[in-house]
């Protein structure tokens, strides 16, 4: 229940836009009702609420159009399709990548080359190790930190 | 007195983005569903959850204009509101197998097309988003061409306060005014106290007129 008390308009405009809204109970109604008999600052406020209101309860959202639709179904298939296609091919990627790297580090070890060689080529892969961790290990904590982006009931 | 001239009465908040989906509550219960929309949700993902299909299209076809509506709030133009809504069902389709059923529906849905319109809009910078709003009852009320022209402009300015709110003033402010919630369901749905409702969109409607001049909107 709300207490009698006078209006203060930084605190009690949220109440006001309640009120316009229709979304008050019984106390608070009352305690606005006293407060546009008694005080012309929220009788302004209301007044200022009420033709704002009126201005967007005449607006909406524009609908898609009609043609977009009929479009709709084919386009969901498309991005499912393609994901699929994506997916598949980097795991190929993954696959024949990783095979073919086994065999070169096993030729490279294996052959007789220079020791320089095989030091620069140890040297490189590491780079390229220290490169993809770092990226996944970004990518993974901005996943984490991303607000938008998961998906919780 | 322009404005009131032009709208003296209260219209309905949602024209024509409810297809269905616009009354459904956001809460139910899981023994005992009495909505006739939340018990069409549940039905629908329980068929789809046995492995039919059409349960999921049966859903789409109810929500997707109400998911294009939440997009386009978020995203203000309609290649990516419609993008968005492509993904928003592409995901729903990947995890409706985990969904509990008997849960309220639209809380959930609502969760998904917000995260990914906003995604999307922090993607997408190619679209430039025009005014997505349009009269509910235009021209029969306009007196005369240069006070339509006015209300035009006005629309636009409107919208363009909107896209300067801040993401919490903003999502309130549109659920209330263009989704048609009521502040309880608002609270509900953002799980956020009433009062927290009430100050955001206070606040939304507050720099609203600021940003459309105060005098203007008394004029």
């Amino acid at each position: 229940m709300s207490a009698r008390r006078p209006f203060e308009p930084e605190q009690d405009g949220p109440l006001l836009s309640a009120y316009v809204d229709g979304e008050l109970d019984a106390d608070d109604c009352v305690l606005v009702d006293h407060w546009l008999a008694d005080d012309g600052r929220a009788r302004t406020e209301v007044e200022r609420l009420v033709r704002l209101k009126a201005f967007t309860d005449h607006l909406v959202l524009r609908e898609a159009p009609k043609e977009a639709w009929d479009e709709f179904g084919k386009g969901i298939y498309r991005r499912g399709e393609r994901g699929l296609g994506w997916t598949l091919l980097l795991v190929g990627i993954a696959v024949v990548g990783g095979f073919m790297l086994l065999r070169l580090g096993i030729a490279i070890l294996t052959a007789a080359i220079p020791v320089f060689v095989r030091v620069g080529v140890f040297v490189g892969a590491t780079g390229g190790l220290i490169l993809l961790i770092s990226a996944l290990r970004q990518r993974i904590f901005a996943r984490k930190r991303d607000r938008y982006d998961d998906v919780q009931r | 007195m322009f404005l009131s001239a032009l709208f003296p009465s209260r219209q309905p908040r949602m024209a024509a983005n409810n297809e269905a989906g616009g009354g459904v509550p956001l809460r139910s219960d899981a023994a005992e569903i009495s909505d006739p929309a939340a018990a069409q949700d549940h039905e629908d993902i329980l068929r789809f959850q046995g492995g039919d299909v059409a349960g999921f299209e049966a859903l789409m076809n109810r929500y997707r204009h109400r998911a294009y509506g939440v997009a386009l709030g978020y995203v203000g133009n309609h290649d990516d509101a419609m993008d968005t809504v492509q993904k928003v069902f592409i995901r729903i389709h990947r995890s409706l197998d985990r969904f509990r059923a008997g849960e309220p529906f639209f809380p959930w849905f609502y969760r998904i097309v917000r995260n990914t319109a906003l995604n999307q809009k922090r993607d997408e910078t190619r679209h430039k988003g025009d005014c997505p709003l349009e009269w509910v009852t235009e021209p029969a009320r306009l007196p005369s061409p240069l006070q339509a022209a006015e209300a035009e402009e006005l629309k636009a300015r409107l919208w363009s306060a909107i896209e300067t709110l801040s993401d919490e003033l903003r999502e309130v402010f549109l659920l209330y005014t263009f989704q048609g919630l009521k502040y309880r369901e608002i609270a509900d749905l953002l799980d956020i106290p009433l009062g927290t409702v009430m100050s955001r969109l206070h606040g939304a409607r507050r720099r609203i007129r600021q940003h459309l001049g105060e005098e203007e909107m008394d004029s």
